[in-house]
Parts: C-alpha cells; sequence; structure tokens
C-alpha cells in the first residue's frame, strides 16, 4: 500500500489529471473549479510537492497567453504512482462515505 | 458588483497591476504557469475570479523567488509552499516590519517623548484588515466589531478615563469573540487541506493576544508614555519571540522531512481493519 499524504487540492489536481494526459495548470483549475476553490499558485505549488513524491511529471511547451505574449509553460502528467495514489485516496474516501451513511463494505 | 464596463476595466487593471507584480517578484517557471493561468481565468470565468486567484498567487510567487535563490528553502522548502505555509510566512514579514516599524517610533519618541503611535495603530489595524480579508463568515464580522471598537475609542478618547476602560474592556471582549472564530475558521482550513496543524492557531492566539494587550495598556494608561511605551517593548519582544520560535519550528519541520505532520495508521494498522472489515462482513453474510 502506497503511504498516502495527499491533501483535498493534491487529491483534486491528480483527478484533473487522470482524466487527460497532458495538461496546464489553466486547464486543471477549470476542471477542479467547479468543486472547489483553488488559486493557480496553490496549483502550482501542489504540482511541484507532488513531482517531488513522483506522482506528476512535467515537460514545457511554447504557448501564446491570453495577453498576447509567448510562455514556456509546464505541461503536467500522472504517473502510475500517483494514479496509485489517487486511487487509495478514492477508495479511503469511499470508506469514510460507507461509513458516514452506515453501508458496510462490500 | 456590478458587471458594467467600468467595472469591468478596473477589475482588469487590477488583475494586470497584480500579474505585473507577481512577474517582478515570483521565478520565471512560477510566473510563466500562473500567470498564463490567470489569463485564462481572465478569459473564461471573468475579471473576479482572476483577480482573486492573482491575490492568492502573490504570496507564492514571493516564495517561489525565495525557493529559486536560496539553495536551504530549494532542498526542503515546498511543503511551506502551501495554503496554510504562505500566510505563516507572511505572518513572519508582517511582524519583521512592524518591529522594524517599533524601532523607528522608539527613535522619533524618543526625541519627542510624546505623540500618538498612528503609523503603527495603522499598521497594526492594516494586519488586521489583512486578516479581515483571508477570513470568511462570521469571524469577518466580529473582527470588524473589534476594530471598529479600536478605532473609535482610539479617535475619540484620548485622555484617560473610566469610558476608555469600559471600552477597552469592551473591545477586548469582542477580539476574545474573534479570536475563537479565527482559530475555528483556520483549523477547519487547515484540517482540509493538509491535515492538522496547530501552530497556525496559536500564532493567531499569541497574535491577538498581544494586540489586545497593547490596545488595553494604550486606552488605561493614555498619556503616561512610560508605561505605554513599556507596552509597545513588551508587545515587539513577544512578537520577535514569537518570529523566533515560529522559524524555529519551520527549521525543525524542515529537518525532519515532517514526520509529525503526517501521522496516517500504519500499513499494518490498515491491513488489520481490512482483517476486521472482511470478518464483519462475513459474520454479516452468515447472519443473512
Amino acid at each position: 500500500m502506497v503511504k498516502n499524504t495527499l491533501g483535498i487540492n493534491e487529491a483534486l489536481i491528480l483527478a484533473s489529471l487522470g482524466r487527460a494526459d497532458g495538461q496546464t495548470i489553466a486547464d486543471i483549475a477549470k476542471h477542479v473549479e467547479p468543486h472547489r476553490e483553488i488559486y493557480d499558485g496553490s496549483i502550482y505549488v501542489a504540482l511541484q510537492r507532488m513531482a517531488e513524491r513522483g506522482y506528476v511529471t512535467s515537460s514545457k511547451a511554447r504557448v501564446t497567453s491570453a495577453d498576447g505574449r509567448r510562455r514556456d509553460i509546464g505541461v503536467y502528467q500522472i504517473t502510475a504512482e500517483g494514479q496509485r495514489a489517487i486511487d487509495q485516496w478514492a477508495n479511503e474516501a469511499a470508506g469514510v462515505t460507507r461509513l458516514r451513511l452506515g453501508v458496510r463494505p462490500a | 458588483m456590478r458587471d458594467d464596463f467600468l467595472t469591468r476595466f478596473l477589475v482588469e487593471f487590477v488583475v494586470r497591476a497584480t500579474v505585473w507584480l507577481i512577474e517582478r517578484i515570483g521565478s520565471s517557471p512560477f510566473v510563466d504557469d500562473v500567470v498564463h493561468s490567470i489569463y485564462a481565468r481572465l478569459e473564461r470565468r471573468g475579471a473576479i475570479v482572476a483577480m482573486q486567484s492573482a491575490f492568492a498567487s502573490l504570496p507564492h510567487a514571493a516564495l517561489s523567488r525565495v525557493r529559486e535563490r536560496f539553495a536551504m528553502f530549494s532542498i526542503a522548502a515546498p511543503d511551506a509552499l502551501d495554503d496554510e505555509g504562505a500566510p505563516l510566512l507572511f505572518f513572519t514579514i508582517l511582524y519583521v516590519a512592524r518591529i522594524v516599524v517599533m524601532l523607528m517610533f522608539l527613535q522619533v519618541q524618543a526625541l519627542y517623548m510624546h505623540g500618538p503611535l498612528r503609523l503603527q495603530e495603522g499598521l497594526t489595524i492594516a494586519i488586521g484588515v489583512w486578516l479581515f480579508i483571508i477570513i470568511k463568515g462570521w469571524s469577518r464580522l466580529s473582527l470588524a466589531v473589534a476594530l471598529a471598537a479600536v478605532v473609535y475609542f482610539h479617535s475619540k478618547y484620548g485622555t484617560p478615563n473610566w469610558l476608555a476602560i469600559v471600552l477597552a474592556v469592551a473591545t477586548a471582549a469582542a477580539a476574545f469573540i474573534s479570536i475563537g472564530w479565527v482559530i475555528r475558521e483556520l483549523c477547519v482550513r487547515i484540517a482540509e487541506t493538509r491535515g492538522v496543524r496547530s501552530e497556525i492557531a496559536i500564532v493567531c492566539l499569541a497574535f491577538w493576544s498581544i494586540e489586545l494587550l497593547r490596545f488595553w495598556i494604550i486606552a488605561g494608561t493614555q498619556g503616561t508614555i512610560w508605561i505605554r511605551l513599556l507596552g509597545e517593548v513588551a508587545a515587539t519582544l513577544l512578537a520577535a519571540y514569537l518570529v523566533a520560535w515560529r522559524l524555529y519550528r519551520y527549521a525543525d519541520h524542515q529537518g525532519r522531512r515532517y514526520p509529525e505532520l503526517y501521522q496516517k495508521p500504519s500499513d499494518a494498522l490498515l491491513r488489520e481493519v481490512d482483517r476486521a472489515q472482511a470478518r464483519n462482513g462475513r459474520a454479516a453474510r452468515r447472519r443473512l
């Protein structure tokens, strides 16, 4: 079992990365926003932390921002280790929900 | 907020000004990633959300530069750059600023031996307003009441009298109520994001206790310059101690790589729980 130390922001970011490969912070913010208020600086920091744990990898891509300037931004992918961490997190969360609702484990 | 042209223009102006600030103080990878996303928000959801995100990203920008600049931070600081770490560092920065201002005032008071501490009061209120901004709901209201009371009696009752003392006690009560709310809100935020880290609550408690002590001393002894100075020095020493203590704890955490922050159950315990759940499941099926 992976030792799980994911916070809620990290879990949401990993869940977002699990849905589509190669996302920028803007993409992640767009996915997470409907579920939780999250800011770009926090996403960046969470991604750096998870990169150090081996949960995500990143590459660089040159894009044109809405202000017309070209920037080298990070494109992030979830790793197998990250996928295991988010799976475990989701299982634990489901366990909490089952317990709260009084449903016995399958 | 109204969604007219002028409002949008003003808010966009604030976003661009904040982004300009982020570009000046943040490290280059941080700036590229975050600014791109802020502009994407500006296009997608409107200016208000982009403005909130830009403001919230400012402390992270400063810390990204610190992390880039100092090897010590780059080795072990990533966890300090999260949602709770940034406000904590802000506390520290504000306290350092407070001490600098305090020293300036001591110089001025040594020259003139009297006069109101207006700039420092302004700084204190600015800190209060900053707390007011980061905290939500009823705690904002109680903080607002406390701050309003402080501003009121400071402006109206410059000389010592019983009413000033009554107002000081009322302010103290309001501030104590706000302490409860502040701690509760912060604990909820911490628990939501990273698990329990109680130091931030203690820092808040100490912060408000110091300010309360200071306000009480000033309100109760208006005109007695030496006691006021004594109160200021005591409050500043306490603040300095708090900063030192917080930095020590911070360094200690970095050194230990946070083992005590993540008090997760051990794998063996989790396996035991799994086995117990399986036994319960079998027993339930037998009963059925």
